[in-house]
């Protein structure tokens, strides 16, 4: 599906980069849970959450998302400068993620495309990443659409 | 409040949730994940500084051709997530896609709400599949797709 009428840095196609690990405390699950005005007691109340089956204060799901926002990734130096903002984002969660989990990500270009609508034509960056914990257990998919305007 | 598979029948709709993101909700939203910070460390690559950007600041969005300052769409993703796990406390988000149509702005009134539109059991569970939407005065922000897991009894 890549477009040959997009120039990027083509070798970034299917690369893999790996990130480092990050420990999800409890006081990083109850921020986030505050933020997105999550008021259930497992994201809170560790004995709430054992009682749920969970190990721990539990996260919710979509928490990888703080963790996409740091990876850092390489710059696909796109013929298109205009302005770049999310398209969409897919996730799937495959375990939960418990304060005490080290998470570690491993993120991949994935496509980068070209689609002509009514306000002109618009570049796609397309990045695919993966969650593991500390037992190399896969916790989640991200996939994250970005377009950027010509 | 719904608990189980059974209670729940195809075409029913996700009790709504009606909210307002404010500024001061959206700047804790950055500082919950510490904007401009390394979380995973020893990636190698340059993290952007801790600076004013679209999803804080008025005068930066306007400069870029915006009404205003946004909501970051990994925020309001998680409150979409919400829809679900507020109608039943229970269930377990399996997947989420969401497509951004138009920026989601600051101090408006936002609706979200969901249509179930398939079921199925699997392995002992019930699995639902929702049609989702965020949508405000000035239109539709946000259309998508959930799918989660619901214990059968």
């Amino acid at each position: 599906m890549t477009s040959e009428n997009v120039e990027f840095d083509r070798s970034l196609l299917g690369q893999e980069f790996p990130s480092g690990n990050y420990e999800v405390t409890s006081d990083v699950i109850k921020s986030y849970s505050t933020a997105v005005g999550e008021t259930n007691p497992i994201h809170f109340d560790e004995n709430k959450a054992k009682q749920s089956g969970y190990r721990s204060i539990v996260a919710p799901p979509t928490i990888v998302n703080i963790l996409i926002r740091s990876l850092g990734r390489p710059k696909v130096n796109l013929s298109f400068n205009g302005m770049t903002a999310h398209a969409g984002q897919s996730l799937e969660s495959f375990a939960p993620i418990c304060a005490g989990d080290t998470i570690g990500a491993k993120t991949l270009l994935k496509d980068v495309y070209t689609k002509t609508g009514r306000t002109g034509t618009m570049a796609f960056v397309v990045w695919e990443t993966v969650f593991s914990n500390q037992n190399d257990e896969l916790v989640a998919k991200a996939r994250e659409s970005f377009f950027t305007q010509k | 409040m719904v608990r189980f598979f059974h209670e729940i029948e195809l075409g029913d709709d996700i009790d709504p949730i009606e909210t307002t993101i404010t500024t001061d909700q959206v700047k804790f939203f950055q500082s919950t994940w510490g904007q401009g910070r390394t979380l995973l460390t020893g990636s190698g690559f340059t993290i952007e500084e801790d600076k004013p950007s679209r999803f804080t600041s008025d005068e930066v969005a306007i400069s870029e051709g915006l009404a205003g300052a946004v909501v970051p769409g990994i925020m309001h993703m998680g409150i979409v997530s919400r829809l679900v796990t507020d109608w039943i406390p229970t269930a377990k988000i399996t997947h989420l896609d969401v497509i951004w149509r138009q920026f989601v702005p600051h101090n408006k009134v936002l609706k979200i709400g969901g249509i179930v539109t398939d079921m199925r059991k699997e392995e002992g569970k019930g699995i639902c599949e929702a049609d989702i939407s965020l949508d405000s005065e000035i239109g539709r922000h946000v259309t998508g797709k959930v799918i989660f897991s619901v214990d059968l009894e």
